[in-house]
């Protein structure tokens, strides 16, 4: 063993530590040359796998000199999704290289670092960057880039898993083709949580180097005892078959708070953690400063805040969102708690990992069903945690506007050439199919600013110069395309301060803009009083008596995830074997019970179909358990495939178990039970004239048109500069659609509807599926305990919300009483 | 063409669907906020807008002329969005097609071009307006309350409403806004943004929609 080698293990031991095995595994491979990608979960000291053979590497390099030489510029880039992150690694890292003697320097550079730092590193790179991906671009968009990573022998890329699914994964993705152009023995490791899709996650982070070395993946097999503990209801007879908050649990998780050191709540909107937050204090008053909540719309002073109290285990409790899902270290958490579904595998699992990180200890966590049908939900997660079905996390392919602001990144700074360029493209996982045809559009859309142009045209933003490179020579423009990288779009939200200073976070506009001057809302874990709004910001004061309002912000709902519907399903089918009993089970039996009387439960071969009457009309209910994602696809598939044939309006309604569709006249059931309803012919077509496509694609393009440079937030703290070139994306979205049909970036949006939004595959999939499937019919009496929080859910959206909890209550206390 | 006819001390004005006002008696068009040369402002700027909107802002109000056969028409201000550029020329050929059309405009805060290139362009200006019984101006909240007399014609704002239907269907339509005394028409051009107006009940709003012009 070398002498770097000694020098790190008589640092661990030194700390009172012994390497783990795979960790010293790593530093072999990462020593030995190759690319690959740790797999291990957060917490369990994969920052020094990765961090320590950069070091060994370094000393082999310089055995005599290595604890003396200074400043010898970047050797280690750290990529990591969250700024959060960094300044937690930057401790961990700093106090390291100190103890072992290496006179390196260790920094960050994210978007909360001052100018005045990042001026000191245009001078001088620290030893070890730690960055987040827009921050690499921003430094990717500087002129002289090339020279502060000349230096450069390794990244490393943090929580890749969650870079992964998104465009910052792409973005992460580019930026690494360009560090590997620039210096093709460039090594770069990756770490990531274990997902489905492992080896893919690999692929996609060393990309398709001709000739490159192997790529390997180490696993750290660390399987932390996980104990689940569903939160069964005293009564089930008073349980709801309906809703998302899960207030009526709060007693029995009290005592759970109280007997842990540390406690994190998770719920699912930011919203449902500010009322749980609100609840959890009038029940217990006792709590009063030991209890905290943290949601990504908080200041992030107030969010830093929590988190090192959190870590220094001064807090008995947080409520939070999955703003907690990854982040620092938080030790003293012993218990995790997830009101309702969390809707996929990996996520509950990776947030009951947030607990037991003493040695020695095991995670816990209790998940709390919101309403009766989430007791299948919590069985299936136990059992899901058995075998770790862990969801994939699927990479964002060829995004058009990611591309072309990378480009003019590049055109700001050193410019380009586009030969090179292609080919580094081409060698990404996410670009690899790029045809010669985009590429040229999108050289095109940069330089002329469009296909439809041929007469002289004013239209400038990126020239080739005469040795062939593009470049971005007009200063306003460099200017204004570095303040706008980044791909994470933001509404328009107003920021909450109080009168005195003091920021409280970020609201929707839409939300205040209801509220009138003196009225108040609960924020931030406070009631405030609104006092005026001015200059996108909105000033408040504490407010005495009752809060009236809490926002909401918008937001899509989760969607079960593919691998959780299929586990539910499953579920389902297991309840009808009485040789299977679980807790979970019996408390659902008097739901089984009133489900099997009125209809069936339905195997999983077997698809459910249920008519009813009421006085609104026809329900048909229909039960595929897909997720609501999925759901609202394939209920506009059947409507608009049924409206066809008949002359019939559908109102339609769905949640992740099934669909309603409603109508005022009969509807015909011959063509719910003919497969060809459910035939994959004509499935885009059918499927996008059912739905309004354009708008959703409208929606979707308004990220697309900010990435891509199109619309203009204007320049921090001033608004008003630059307004004479804002526009909204929507209109654009218009006259691209008038003038420029073939426009990229529309083709885009509507690519992203079927991709994201609809989740194309998954029809599909569902659909294949229905085919092989018996679809079994009843006509019911009355509503049954899956068809009512649909028929809920659909209600929700015509009537105010004190009538409707009034109308459901009476509702369903008609359904008991005639149960019984 | 449709028209929904709004009777305004005693003069009969026809409003619509292209977004324009046709006054009978004195046979004259009306229009507001045409941000003319705003895609290549844009574009200059490096924002690929497309170029083509000028054209079709330029085309529509030809179309409009044709069919009312107007002896004048009146711009309400925002004619030409920015500094000077290629689209200022456009706007001065394609003016020369109208010999007989006699063209004034009112100033908007988009109007900043140099007196030279105004007067290329022969055109009248004013920065307000008055034809009895209306006084004409860009933006009506400039107005001091002496005016208040007369019934107001402006534009500036954009006026859109927003009108939610079942199923949560939302959609946004150009409107005309007869606030009180003052009507405010909306934006003529084809790449310009829109306000959507609080509801009140003060006003009456006339939205837009392709065929038609509805009283809401």
């Amino acid at each position: 063993m070398s002498h770097s080698y000694h020098t790190i293990v008589r640092w661990f031991n030194q700390k009172g530590w012994e390497p783990f095995s795979w960790q010293t595994e790593v530093w072999e491979k990462f020593r030995s040359g190759g690319d690959g990608l740790l797999n291990a979960p957060t917490g369990t000291g994969k920052t020094f796998a990765l961090f320590m053979p950069a070091l060994m590497q370094w000393m082999d390099m310089h055995p005599d000199t290595w604890k003396t030489k200074k400043g010898n510029g970047l050797q280690l880039l750290w990529i990591t999704p969250l700024r959060a992150l960094a300044r937690d690694l930057e401790k961990s890292m700093s106090d390291a290289v100190e103890e072992i003697g290496l006179p390196w320097s260790v920094q960050r550079r994210t978007g909360d670092v001052s100018q005045s730092v990042k001026q000191k590193q245009k001078k001088q790179m620290p030893e070890v960057l730690i960055i987040t991906p827009e921050s690499l671009h921003v430094l990717l968009s500087q002129k002289g880039y090339p020279g502060r990573f000349k230096d450069l022998k390794s990244v490393v890329v943090d929580e890749w898993h969650e870079l992964l699914g998104s465009k910052r994964g792409t973005q992460t993705e580019l930026a690494l083709s360009r560090l590997r152009g620039l210096i093709p023995a460039i090594k770069i490791w990756g770490v990531s949580a274990t997902i489905g899709n492992m080896d893919e996650a690999l692929e996609i982070l060393t990309g398709y180097t001709a000739g490159k070395k192997d790529a390997e993946i180490v696993h750290a097999n660390i399987t932390k005892d996980l104990n689940i503990h569903t939160v069964i209801p005293d009564e089930m007879e008073n349980f709801p078959w309906h809703g998302h908050l899960g207030l009526n649990l709060l007693h029995k998780i009290i005592p759970v708070i109280r007997k842990s050191t540390s406690t994190l709540i998770f719920t699912n909107t930011r919203s449902q953690t500010e009322i749980w937050f609100q609840q959890l204090l009038e029940t217990c008053p006792d709590l009063a400063g030991s209890v905290a909540l943290h949601h990504g719309s908080l200041d992030r002073k107030m969010r830093n805040w929590v988190e090192a109290s959190l870590h220094a285990g001064e807090l008995k409790s947080v409520v939070c969102t999955s703003s907690l899902d990854l982040g620092v270290d938080f030790s003293p958490v012993e218990t995790v708690i997830q009101i309702g579904s969390p809707k996929g595998i990996s996520r509950f699992i990776q947030r009951a990992g947030r607990s037991g990180h003493q040695p020695g200890a095991s995670s816990n966590i209790y998940f709390v069903p919101t309403h009766a049908l989430e007791l299948f939900e919590a069985s299936a997660l136990k059992e899901a945690a058995q075998t770790r079905a862990v969801e994939n996390r699927t990479p964002v392919l060829k995004p058009y506007d990611v591309l072309i602001q990378y480009l003019v990144t590049l055109a700001v700074s050193e410019g380009f050439r586009p030969d090179r360029i292609y080919d580094e493209l081409k060698q990404t996982f996410s670009y690899q199919t790029l045809n010669p045809d985009e590429w040229n559009w999108i050289l095109n859309f940069i330089t002329t600013g469009g296909s439809s142009l041929t007469r002289y045209d004013e239209y400038s933003r990126v020239d080739a110069d005469d040795d062939g490179v593009y470049r971005v020579s007009d200063q306003k423009i460099a200017r204004r395309h570095r303040m706008t990288i980044g791909t994470i779009g933001s509404d328009s939200m107003l920021r909450v301060k109080y009168l005195k200073g003091g920021n409280l976070g970020l609201v929707e506009e839409w939300f205040l803009s209801r509220l009138k001057t003196g009225d108040s809302f609960w924020f931030a874990g406070r009631n405030l009083e609104l006092v005026n709004i001015r200059q996108m910001t909105a000033y408040v004061r504490r407010a005495k008596g009752a809060a009236t309002a809490i926002p909401s912000w918008q937001g899509g709902r989760m969607s079960l995830s593919s691998n959780m519907s299929d586990l539910l399903r499953k579920q389902i089918e297991k309840t009808l074997d009485p040789e299977e009993s679980c807790e979970e089970f019996r408390a659902l039996k008097p739901i089984i019970d009133i489900q099997r009387s009125r209809s069936v439960l339905p195997g999983n071969n077997q698809l459910l179909v249920e008519k009813s009457w009421s006085r609104e009309g026809c329900h048909c209910f229909i039960y595929p358990f897909e997720g609501r994602k999925v759901h609202e696809g394939l209920s506009a598939l059947l409507a608009w495939r049924i409206s066809q044939k008949h002359a019939i309006t559908f109102s339609i309604a769905m949640n992740d178990y099934g669909f309603e569709l409603l109508s005022d006249r009969d509807i015909p059931v011959d063509d719910l039970l003919d497969k060809d309803l459910y035939s994959e012919k004509n499935l885009l077509r059918d499927i996008m004239s059912g739905l309004n496509s354009t708008e959703l694609a409208r929606r979707r393009f308004r990220d697309i048109s900010q990435i891509a440079g199109l619309v203009f937030p204007g320049f921090p703290g001033n608004q008003k500069a630059g307004k004479h070139l804002q526009m909204s994306s929507g209109l654009f979205f218009d006259v691209f659609r008038e003038f420029e049909p073939g426009h990229l970036l529309l083709q885009q949006a509507y690519d992203e509807v079927l991709q994201n939004q609809l989740d194309e595959t998954r029809i599909r999939a569902s659909l294949e599926r229905i085919q092989n499937q018996e679809i079994v019919f009843r006509e019911t009496d009355k509503f049954t305990p899956f068809a009512f929080p649909i028929f809920v859910d659909r209600l929700r959206q015509s009537l105010s919300s004190e009538k409707l909890d009034h109308r459901i209550r009476k509702i369903q206390k008609q359904l008991e009483s005639e149960s019984r | 063409m449709f028209h929904h006819e709004l009777i305004l001390k005693g003069e009969k004005l026809l409003l619509n669907q292209k977004k324009s006002i046709f006054w009978y008696n004195q046979n004259m068009l009306i229009v507001a906020d045409l941000h003319l040369g705003k895609a290549v402002h844009f574009r200059k700027a490096g924002i690929a807008a497309p170029a083509q909107t000028n054209d079709q802002t330029l085309n529509n109000l030809a179309s409009l002329i044709d069919y009312y056969q107007v002896s004048s028409v009146l711009i309400l201000g925002d004619l030409f969005h920015s500094r000077v550029n290629s689209d200022w020329q456009k706007f001065i050929n394609w003016k020369s097609n109208f010999q007989q059309v006699n063209f004034i405009l009112v100033k908007g805060n988009h109007d900043l071009l140099s007196t030279v290139d105004y007067q290329r362009s022969n055109l009248r200006i004013n920065d307000k307006l008055v034809l009895n019984p209306f006084l004409f101006i860009h933006d009506s909240s400039e107005l001091s309350v002496n005016d208040s007399e007369k019934v107001v014609m402006s534009g500036h704002i954009h006026p859109a409403v927003k009108l939610s239907g079942k199923g949560r269907q939302k959609i946004t339509l150009s409107c005309f806004l007869l606030k009180k005394n003052n009507l405010i028409l909306p934006a003529f051009g084809s790449f310009t943004g829109t306000y959507k107006i609080p509801k009140s009940r003060n006003n009456r709003i006339f939205a837009i929609t392709d065929e038609s012009v509805i009283e809401i």
